[in-house]
């Protein structure tokens, strides 16, 4: 067992973080948060600078906890615009990864992840978006609902029905869906709680034509294809995790020694303090183990529920602990964004609930113990 | 006051806040409590609520004005706060001056106390100089008041004017704005010698007030939840088949209704109820921003607001560890916990 990272990767950290305190302003934190405005000077910046490096998934997961430390809606709006990338990675054809893929890596292009849908998330079988085939295409209607990237994307990775068999999920598909194909349609969604400087919409399919090659992989292998990725993209929701309650840690913390000897002394406020550490402690251990699973090419999807669901309870117990200990004057700084950026962990992705199925499933299946 | 008299109490206060709140509670987050909500406020009487009446006031008894801001608060925590302010901290400190508390219960005017910069052991930053204010007030809500009670070298004046705003990351009431203020040379009047006895006061006799405002806002956010595990379905089922969201919804929910019991008890203790009462508010916004899924983190739902306003409630009039240290000088008899 070796917890050491390695000195190239210690140096990608001081790097982002050099990067995130740079560019991460407060003012620009606070008016993206306050104009629910996707930041697209700061995701180019963010790929000139090569702050997302894939030739390292250890890299990628240091950069997105350094930039959620300093802050979250920023933070993942510069990560995500690979968001589904894996899924045309390993499961799609040379075809789409020259169109879309090579756009994406070039930063020239945005994509999504369209799963969730106006009737439900966590039951990711009941999806309903229907693909029939005419000519040589699909023909799709329906919709999603609180689509990352939604307005700004250029392509969406869609989970869609394509035929009615009796196991649910093996009707399902995944489609490359275009913005600009005749037929779709998004609507931003405004007022979120946190993370508001990302772009979330709903999107509309209206008997919307989608070329035969956009087929990713085989038909009906799609809910599959969707739960492979979700077990790469939970490690790194992780890294949200750990990244939110390392920042929302760090705020807390310098306002309360700058309140003295006096105040730091007090034990309900040292104890808190200890809580809020040994959490984020063992938020990362759980991350990085399942992380080394995953990047060994030994994926555990039971370690990555653990990690994902922990790490997002993580954020949301260390935020709110932060605004308990700090009073006023933490509602009153910008440790109130890490408080409503947190809460998000434990809803995208697998809401906590259903990490603990997947976790259930996993255990009562297992035959040791 | 009779069971079936704070019923009907509660009714006509419901029917009030469906009409007139309910579909722009919204509208208040973002743009605040409209002039003539305030009208129709001041005309059921809320905004004078414990007003003298010999002051245009409707002089409430406590269960009355504590189930107007329970019953407003499940609608608009931010129209309860408003009430709230005037009610239980404004008036007791500026009972003195008889036209001014008739423009706040006719809500022609607002008058706010500036007393989180000294709850939280800030020292004052505002000087009077030959009767006129300079400095700053680091935290304000309701910081469009017409009235300031700001504390000065242990007294608390009364300000008049428009100070300049800074302004403050909003987490919660955003119905009513919060900023931090600058005066300069703005009216000041000496309105009490040796305040912070009689402020300590006036937040201690708050007590109940607060948690009424939490038992609102805690049973509103969950029965929201629970309304809405009754239609939601995931694989084939509503939410509330599933044992963990009844239980925990069911839970909360017992101890909300056993929460607001202790509250119009007049023999339950006020610092006890409003620590339990918070503590309430902030589980079952939790709660039930995660039982709305997606749609909880968005502010159309109506849930979100009570997950960062019950957060706020627990540090604007005294932190919980602050209360508990209270809580534990009442218990022991004597000095304990303060290592
Ligand atoms: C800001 C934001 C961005 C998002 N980005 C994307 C995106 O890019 N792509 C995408 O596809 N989706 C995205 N989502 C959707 C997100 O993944 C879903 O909201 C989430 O999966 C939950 O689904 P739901 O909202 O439909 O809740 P539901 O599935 O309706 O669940 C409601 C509640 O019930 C609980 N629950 C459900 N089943 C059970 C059970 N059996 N036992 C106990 N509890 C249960 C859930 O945990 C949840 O608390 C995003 C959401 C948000 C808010």
């Amino acid at each position: 067992m070796n917890f050491e990272f390695t000195e190239d990767q210690q140096k990608m950290r001081e790097k982002v973080r050099e990067f995130a305190q740079r560019e991460f302003t407060p003012e620009l934190a606070a008016k993206f948060d306050m104009e629910e405005k996707y930041p697209e000077e700061l995701r180019k910046k963010s790929f000139e600078e090569k702050i997302i490096d894939y030739s390292d998934p250890w890299k990628v997961l240091i950069a997105i906890e350094e930039l959620c430390r300093a802050d979250a809606g920023l933070g993942i709006s510069a990560t995500v615009p690979y968001f589904g990338e894996e899924i045309i990675s390993l499961f799609g054809s040379d075809y789409l990864k020259e169109k879309y893929l090579a756009a994406v890596n070039d930063g020239k292009a945005i994509m999504g992840l369209a799963v969730t849908e106006p009737g439900g998330g966590s039951d990711v079988a009941g999806i309903k978006t229907f693909a029939t085939k005419k000519d040589g295409k699909y023909i799709v209607n329906g919709g999603k609902m609180f689509i990352t990237n939604g307005t700004i994307a250029n392509f969406f990775v869609s989970l869609i029905r394509t035929s009615n068999e009796e196991k649910r999920h093996h009707g399902l598909s995944v489609l490359v869906i275009e913005s600009s194909f005749p037929g779709f349609k998004s609507t931003k969604l405004r007022g979120k709680l946190g993370v508001r400087a990302t772009d979330t919409a709903e999107l509309q399919f209206n008997n919307m034509e989608v070329p035969e090659a956009n087929l990713v992989g085989e038909e009906g292998k799609g809910f599959y294809y969707v739960m492979t990725f979700f077990n790469i993209s939970r490690i790194f929701v992780a890294g949200q995790g750990i990244g939110i309650a390392q920042g929302a840690y760090d705020r807390a913390l310098r306002i309360i020694k700058s309140r003295g000897a006096a105040y730091s002394n007090n034990e309900e406020i040292q104890f808190a303090l200890a809580d809020m550490a040994t959490h984020i402690e063992a938020a990362r251990l759980i991350t990085y183990k399942a992380a080394s699973f995953l990047f060994n090419f030994k994926p555990d999807p039971m370690e990555t529920s653990m990690a994902k669901k922990y790490a997002a309870e993580t954020a949301v117990y260390v935020a709110e602990k932060a605004l308990e200990i700090t009073g006023i004057e933490g509602i009153s700084s910008d440790l109130e964004r890490f408080y409503r950026d947190a809460k998000i962990l434990e809803i995208w992705e697998g809401t906590s609930e259903v990490e603990k199925l997947i976790i259930a499933r996993s255990i009562l299946k297992g035959g040791e113990n | 006051m009779e069971q079936e008299e704070m019923r009907m109490l509660r009714e006509n206060i419901d029917e009030f806040c469906t009409r007139n709140i309910a579909d722009i509670a919204l509208k208040i987050e973002n743009s605040g409590i409209p002039q003539d909500l305030v009208a129709k406020l001041a005309g059921q009487g809320f905004l004078g609520a414990r007003i003298n009446p010999e002051n245009g006031g409707s002089g409430l008894d406590e269960d009355s004005y504590r189930i107007v801001l329970e019953r407003t608060a499940r609608s608009s925590p931010s129209v309860s706060m408003l009430i709230f302010l005037e009610n239980s901290i404004f008036s007791p400190l500026y009972s003195h001056d008889g036209s001014a508390l008739r423009e706040i219960a006719s809500g022609t005017s607002r008058g706010t106390a500036c007393l989180f910069d000294y709850l939280s052991g800030q020292e004052d930053s505002v000087k009077m100089k030959s009767g006129k204010a300079y400095g700053t007030v680091k935290y304000c809500l309701m910081p469009d008041s017409e009235y300031f009670l700001v504390p000065s070298d242990g007294s608390l004046y009364a300000l008049k004017g428009k100070p300049r705003q800074n302004p403050l990351p909003r987490l919660g009431f955003r119905g009513l704005g919060y900023s931090g203020l600058e005066f300069d040379g703005s009216d000041a009047e000496k309105i009490l010698e040796n305040a912070h006895a009689m402020i300590d006061e006036v937040i201690a006799a708050a007590s109940k007030d607060i948690a009424a405002i939490a038992i609102g806002m805690a049973g509103a956010t969950i029965d929201k939840a629970m309304e809405y595990s009754r239609v939601r379905t995931t694989f084939g089922r509503p939410l509330k088949d599933y044992g963990p969201v009844a239980f925990n919804l069911s839970d909360l929910k017992s101890q909300i209704d056993e929460a607001r019991n202790l509250l119009y008890s007049a023999s339950s203790d006020p610092l006890s109820i409003k620590i339990m009462a918070i503590e309430l508010a902030r589980k079952s916004s939790r709660l039930s921003l995660q039982i709305h899924g997606g749609y909880g983190y968005l502010e159309d739902f109506g849930v979100e607001k009570f997950y960062r306003d019950a957060m706020s409630l627990s540090v604007f009039f005294g932190t919980r560890g602050e209360d508990l240290k209270t809580l534990s000088k009442k218990m022991y008899g004597e000095t304990a916990g303060i290592i």
